[in-house]
Order: C-alpha cells, then sequence, then structure tokens
C-alpha cells in the first residue's frame, strides 16, 4: 500500500516538474495558456489514475492509439514534400527522354541529307531513306553513329506506267539499299562512320532467302554505292544492294 | 561568453539594420531574418540539454513517455509558431503574423484531443449506466 501510494505520489511530482519546466521553456504568454491546459489534463490524468486502473487497465495503450492516429492524420498526411531522390529521378527521366527525342532528330536530318544527296547525284527516284543510328559513349559523352541506311528507291520502269494504266501494271516496287559498316572504335564519334549491327546482317540474309529482295539493278546500285562512298566515307565493299522480288499487286 | 557572443550579434545586426533600413528596407528585413534564425538554431542545440534532462525526470519516475512527447510536441509547436511569427511581423505583416500564431495555438489544442477523448470515456465509464 505505501508502495502503490509512493508510486502515485513520485508520478504527480514528476509531472508537476515537467509542467513548471515545460512552462519555462514555452516562448511566450500566449502560447502559455495553451500549453497549460495540455499538461493540466495530463496532471489530471495523472492524479486520476488510480481511479483510472480501478475501471480500465489499459488507458495507455488507447492514449497511446489516440495520439497515433493524430499524428498520422494531422502530421504526416498534411504536407507531402518532393523528396531529393525523387526529383533526381524525375531529371533523370527527364533528360532520358530530350536524348531519345534529339536522337530521333538527329537521325530524320541525317535521313533528309542523305536524300538529297542521293537525288541530286544519282538522279535515281529515292523513295525513302531510314537510317537506324546507334549510340556510344565517348569520354563520358553519348555520341551517335550510323549503324544501318536503308535506301528505298522506286523501281525505273515502273514510272511511267504508274500515271497511265493502273491495274494491268505491276506496283512499284521499292529498291532497298543497305549500307552496312564495320564497327571501328576511333571513328565512332563521328556520324557518318560507324558499324554495322550482327541482327542487321542476319534479318537481311533471312530476307534474302525468303525471296522478298534481290539484287537491285546493278547501274543504280552502283551509282548510289558510289554516291554513298564519296559523302559518307563508306567503303564499297560494306554496301549491299537489293531489289524487291517482282509481285504483281493491283491497285 | 557565449551570450556576450549572442549580444554583440544582436547589437551587430540591429546597428546594421538603423543603417541600411533607410536605403534598402528589403535588406533590412533579410538581415534581421537571418539573424534570428541564426541565433534560433544556435539555441535550439542549447535546449536540446534542457529536453534531455526532461527525458530523465520522465524516465525515472514512471510518467508514460506518450506525456512527455506530447509536451516535447507542443514545445516544438510553440517555438517555430512563434519564431515565425516573429519573422513575419518584422516585415510588418502584423495580421499573417498573428495567423501564424493562431495556427500554433490549434495544433497544440489538438494535441490535447486524444486527452480529453480519454478522460471523458473514464468519466462516462465512471457513471453508474442508467441503472
Amino acid at each position: 500500500m505505501v508502495a502503490w501510494l509512493s508510486d502515485w505520489l513520485r508520478d504527480i511530482i514528476a509531472i508537476i516538474l515537467l509542467a513548471v519546466f515545460v512552462e519555462l521553456l514555452l516562448p511566450n504568454k500566449a502560447m502559455q495558456r495553451y500549453a497549460r491546459l495540455v499538461v493540466g489534463l495530463f496532471i489530471l490524468l495523472t492524479i486520476l489514475s488510480p481511479i483510472l486502473k480501478l475501471i480500465q487497465s489499459d488507458i495507455g495503450a488507447k492514449l497511446e492509439e489516440g495520439m497515433k492516429q493524430w499524428s498520422k492524420t494531422a502530421m504526416t498526411s498534411d504536407v507531402q514534400m518532393t523528396s531529393l531522390n525523387q526529383i533526381a529521378k524525375n531529371a533523370e527521366a527527364l533528360s532520358d527522354k530530350r536524348a531519345l527525342e534529339a536522337a530521333k532528330l538527329t537521325e530524320r536530318t541525317l535521313e533528309a541529307a542523305i536524300r538529297e544527296e542521293l537525288i541530286q547525284s544519282t538522279k535515281a527516284t529515292v523513295n525513302e531513306v531510314d537510317a537506324v543510328l546507334k549510340w556510344v559513349t565517348v569520354s563520358g559523352r553519348q555520341t551517335p553513329y550510323i549503324s544501318q541506311i536503308t535506301v528505298t528507291l522506286a523501281s525505273v520502269q515502273d514510272k511511267p506506267d504508274a500515271s497511265g494504266k493502273e491495274s494491268a501494271v505491276e506496283s512499284v516496287q521499292p529498291v532497298i539499299v543497305q549500307i552496312e559498316i564495320e564497327p571501328s572504335a576511333n571513328e565512332a564519334s563521328a556520324p557518318g562512320q560507324g558499324s554495322a549491327s550482327p541482327d542487321f546482317e542476319a534479318e537481311s540474309s533471312e530476307e534474302r532467302q525468303g525471296g522478298k529482295w534481290t539484287e537491285a539493278d546493278p547501274a543504280t546500285a552502283g551509282a548510289i554505292r558510289k554516291a554513298i562512298t564519296r559523302s559518307w566515307s563508306v567503303e564499297a565493299e560494306q554496301i549491299r544492294v537489293r531489289q524487291p522480288a517482282q509481285q504483281p499487286v493491283n491497285k | 561568453m557565449e551570450m556576450i557572443q549572442i549580444v554583440g550579434l544582436g547589437l551587430m545586426a540591429t546597428v546594421l539594420i538603423l543603417v541600411v533600413r533607410e536605403q534598402k528596407p528589403m535588406f533590412a528585413f533579410l538581415l534581421a531574418a537571418f539573424t534570428g534564425i541564426f541565433i534560433f538554431l544556435y539555441l535550439i542545440g542549447k535546449i536540446e540539454i534542457v529536453i534531455t534532462v526532461l527525458e530523465d525526470l520522465a524516465n525515472r519516475s514512471g510518467i508514460p513517455s506518450i506525456y512527455l512527447k506530447t509536451i516535447l510536441k507542443i514545445i516544438g509547436i510553440a517555438y517555430i509558431a512563434e519564431f515565425g511569427a516573429q519573422i513575419v511581423r518584422d516585415a510588418g505583416q502584423e495580421g499573417i503574423a498573428s495567423k501564424i500564431e493562431f495556427a500554433g495555438k490549434v495544433f497544440i489544442l489538438v494535441m490535447a484531443v486524444p486527452i480529453i477523448s480519454v478522460i471523458v470515456e473514464t468519466v462516462i465509464g465512471l457513471l453508474p449506466d442508467g441503472s
């Protein structure tokens, strides 16, 4: 009984000391009134604690639960600051996106340039130029190199027919000129000097077996080869010129 | 010694602010705010000692730790609200300063809600139910 009484008294004394400290610590009078209310409630709880224990034993747990709920609703969900990690991640994603856009733009510009060049130098009707750029890291910077160029030509003999008779003639078949460039590490930094991709090789041989593509007209192919070799510094042996197999298509 | 440093800093800042205020009120305000922040941060470290004593006291007597946590939160809210309000008041925005203080008071009162609910529940439980 005496031990229990001394425990109780010690609690009360401690909480009152705590209250006095808090009063001293508080910065101004206006806040003091409010803090005094809360601390007074604590003192009340401590004084009442024997009765509370008689009635219900889990008063502390209940209080703790209430506090936790309060801090969950009031504190954590209140303001969500963006963390530094999140910002860094966003920046990375943005810069990736920007690099992709830049690569696309480079590809388009390169295709237009090659097409212009071919039309001017060989007088061939170039339907489409498709350049595939690959990226290599040279001294910390991402630099592009050409891994594949596909030139699609309109067949020369089909040109007059395309405007005249429609159904009787075979449709325009594209001539595909595909250039493969051997990889060279020191030249990889400049666009236009690049390397071939092995999967491209496999793809082209497969296409040949399928009968979809045949060797292009030697004169046109030679002219295109020469033009590309001259302006984009690609070796002639690495250029393969192919033509699609003739297939009748009804318009 | 530290007291002399702080007072010296305050006096210096005051003189500088008085000099600058005529030409550039903006810089005077910045100077005042910076001095306030510096002293505040400096004293936060000192308050830690007092808080350690409080924690020790609470641990030795069997006060539930939730009491101490709540009390420390109240102190923190009071200090931050007071500090912000004073800086804003220095800039002449009395209205905003009083709103900040009001927010601090509301938060302190919200702290009391769990305690009050527990007490009310207990009192209701004390009453004989209807018999």
